[in-house]
C-alpha cells in the first residue's frame, strides 16, 4: 500500500534527522528540549501514525522501544558534552550508531513484510 | 707545616700559573685527571700543553681559555669559564689520541702587595659525566619535540603554575605567528574574543582543581579565519602525585563541525519534504475517493479496463446493473463476456488500446448473457471507449462510459416498423 510506504519513509527520514541532530549537538549545535521530549518528531510519529495505523505490528512496538532507548542515550551524551567531557561524548556516538543500525534493520524488515503481505 | 705537601695533596684539581701562563705547580688530583706527570707539566706553557683536538676543527677552546686567562690578568678579577669540551691528549703510552672531556674552570688571580697578578689559580672540575647525561637527555627531548612537531595537532606544555614552556611547530604553521611571539604570552591573541573569557575561566578552574579540561574554541589561522578546535589539557603528576606540568592539545574539528551542521540542515529539509509528500498523498487520496464515489453513483455506466487484455479495474453501479450476475473485478473482458468476442468488440478494444483513438458507438445493438444463464439478451448501448494514459503518455487502459438506450431504440423500431406488429 502506497500509504504504508510513505509512512515508513517518513519514520526513516525522521530517525536519520534525529541521529544527525544528536551529532550536531555534540559539535556545538543548540539544544532543543522539545526535540527530545515526547513531542519530538520521531515520538510523535509513533503517537499519530505508528500506534494508529500499525498498532498490531510487533515491530512497531519494538521500534518505539529502541527509539526510547536512543532518546535516553542521546540525553546522556548531551549532558556529558555540556559537562565538558567532549571527547567522551563523541566516543559515545558509537552507541547511538549501534542502536540506529538496529532501528533501521527492523524498519526495513517491517516495511518489506507489510508490502509483501499486501501485494 | 709543609704547605707544599698540603697543596699537592688537595683533593681537588687545581693548577697554578705564572702571569706568562707557565705551569708553576699542580695538585696530584689535577695530574691524575689530565693524565700527566709533574715532570711533563711543570715549567711548560699551559696553552701549548693542552692544544685543541685537531679532530675537531670547530674547537675554539684554546681561544676561549686564553681569553679567560687574559681577562683575569687585565681585570685582576675571578673569571668563570663556561662548560667546555676540552679533550685531553692521551699519553703515547696509552696509544695517543684524545680523551673526550667536558670541563668547567674558575680562574682566580692572586695579587702581590702592589696589586699586580703574581699567579693565577685555575680550579677545574671534570663535568664529563654530568654533560654526557645532559646530552642524552637533550636527545630524548629532541625525540619528544620531533614527535610533537610531527603530530597533526597544536601541542603545548606549561609548568605546574600554568606558564607556557613549549609550543610545537604546528602553532606557527597554523597561526602564521612565530613561536617566540606566541610564547611571549601572546597565545591568547589567536583565540576568538567571544571564546576567550570562557576558556580562561575553564583553564583557571582546571588549574585550581588539578583536573583535566576540554573545551571547544575558535582559533585564528594565518589567513585570519577562525576555525573550531577541540582543546584538551591534562595535568602530569610525579610519583608523589604533585602536578609537574600540563600538556595541552588542540585538534581542528572545523570540517567535521561544518559537515555535521550542513547534514543537519539538509536532513531537516528532507523531513519537511517527506511531510509534504505525505500531505500531498493524503490530499490526492481524498480527492480520488470523491471521484470514485462520483463515478460509482453516476447516472451513466462506467468502467475502467487495465492493460492489453482489458481487465476490469473499476466498475460503477450502473455498469453492474447492466450485468447483474457477473463478477468482474480483476477479470478480463474476454473472460467475463465471451459472447462479445465474436461480436467484434474485443478487436475494437484492442485497436483503441494500440492507437489511442476514441471509439464512439451510438445505439449499437449488443447481445449479452446478463444473468449468466446462457441466454443472450439484445441491448442497445451508446458508449465511448477512451484510452487512459499514465504520466509518461503511455496507454495503460481504457475508460468505458455510456448509457443504455435499449428502450428508446426499441420504441424507435416500433414506430418505424408498425406493420410488423
Amino acid at each position: 500500500m502506497e500509504l504504508a510506504k510513505i509512512d515508513f519513509q517518513q519514520l526513516r527520514v525522521k530517525h536519520i534527522f534525529f541521529k544527525t541532530k544528536v551529532r550536531a549537538l555534540l559539535y556545538g549545535g543548540t539544544f532543543d528540549e522539545n526535540f527530545f521530549s515526547p513531542k519530538g518528531l520521531v515520538s510523535s510519529w509513533f503517537d499519530s501514525v505508528g500506534s494508529v495505523r500499525y498498532a498490531k505490528e510487533p515491530e512497531i512496538r519494538e521500534l518505539a522501544k529502541i527509539h526510547h532507548n536512543l532518546n535516553i542515550a542521546a540525553t546522556a551524551l548531551v549532558r556529558q558534552y555540556n559537562n565538558g567531557q567532549i571527547d567522551q561524548a563523541h566516543e559515545g556516538l558509537k552507541g547511538i550508531d549501534l542502536l540506529s543500525d538496529q532501528f533501521l534493520t527492523l524498519l526495513t524488515q517491517v516495511e518489506q513484510r507489510l508490502s509483501a503481505s499486501i501485494s | 707545616m709543609n704547605l707544599y705537601k698540603f697543596l699537592v695533596h688537595l683533593p681537588d684539581s687545581v693548577v697554578l700559573l705564572s702571569p706568562d701562563l707557565k705551569v708553576l705547580e699542580a695538585t696530584d688530583k689535577y695530574l691524575e685527571i689530565t693524565r700527566r706527570t709533574r715532570e711533563e707539566l711543570i715549567g711548560q706553557s699551559f696553552l701549548e700543553s693542552f692544544p685543541d683536538n685537531p679532530d675537531d676543527p670547530n674547537s675554539r677552546n684554546g681561544y676561549l681559555l686564553r681569553q679567560s686567562l687574559e681577562t683575569v690578568l687585565q681585570t685582576r678579577k675571578t673569571d668563570y669559564l663556561e662548560v667546555l669540551r676540552y679533550d685531553i691528549p692521551k699519553p703515547a703510552s696509552e696509544g695517543g689520541g684524545y680523551y673526550l672531556r667536558y670541563w668547567e674552570a674558575i680562574h682566580t688571580p692572586v695579587l702581590d702587595d702592589e696589586g699586580e697578578v703574581s699567579f693565577i689559580i685555575q680550579k677545574t672540575s671534570d663535568v664529563t659525566e654530568r654533560e654526557l647525561s645532559k646530552r642524552a637527555l637533550a636527545i630524548e627531548e629532541s625525540k619528544f619535540k620531533f614527535m610533537a612537531d610531527a603530530m597533526p595537532q597544536l601541542i603545548f606544555t606549561t609548568d605546574a603554575t600554568g606558564n607556557l614552556t613549549y609550543l610545537n611547530q604546528r602553532w606557527q604553521t597554523f597561526t602564521g605567528i612565530s613561536l617566540q611571539e606566541l610564547q611571549a604570552n601572546n597565545w591568547h591573541q589567536v583565540i576568538h574574543p567571544n571564546d576567550l573569557p570562557s576558556i580562561t575561566a575553564k583553564w583557571q578552574e582546571a588549574m585550581e582543581h588539578g583536573k583535566e579540561m576540554q573545551a571547544e574554541i575558535r582559533k585564528r589561522d594565518k589567513l585570519g579565519v577562525y576555525r573550531w578546535h577541540l582543546c584538551r589539557s591534562l595535568p602530569m603528576h610525579d610519583e608523589e602525585g604533585n602536578i609537574v606540568m600540563w600538556v595541552g592539545s588542540s585538534t581542528d574539528i572545523h570540517e567535521t563541525r561544518q559537515l555535521v551542521l550542513e547534514l543537519l540542515e539538509s536532513n531537516e529539509q528532507m523531513v519537511a519534504l517527506s511531510d509534504q509528500v505525505q500531505h500531498s498523498f493524503l490530499k490526492a487520496e481524498a480527492e480520488r475517493k470523491i471521484m470514485e464515489q462520483l463515478i460509482h453513483k453516476a447516472p451513466f455506466f462506467c468502467c475502467t479496463l487495465k492493460g492489453p487484455d482489458h481487465r476490469y479495474e473499476l466498475v460503477n453501479e450502473n455498469y453492474q446493473k447492466l450485468l447483474p450476475s457477473k463478477d468482474m473485478l480483476g477479470k478480463s473482458v474476454a473472460e467475463v463476456l465471451p459472447e462479445v468476442v465474436e461480436q467484434g468488440f474485443l478487436q475494437i478494444l484492442d485497436k483503441v488500446y494500440t492507437t489511442g483513438e476514441d471509439f464512439v458507438a451510438e445505439g449499437v445493438p449488443i447481445k449479452l448473457d446478463r444473468y449468466n444463464n446462457n441466454q443472450l439478451e439484445e441491448m442497445y448501448l451508446t458508449f465511448i471507449y477512451q484510452a487512459m494514459r499514465n504520466e509518461h503518455g503511455e496507454i495503460i487502459g481504457i475508460l468505458v462510459f455510456g448509457y443504455d438506450v435499449t428502450e428508446q431504440e426499441q420504441n424507435k423500431q416500433k414506430i418505424s416498423k408498425p406493420e410488423l406488429n
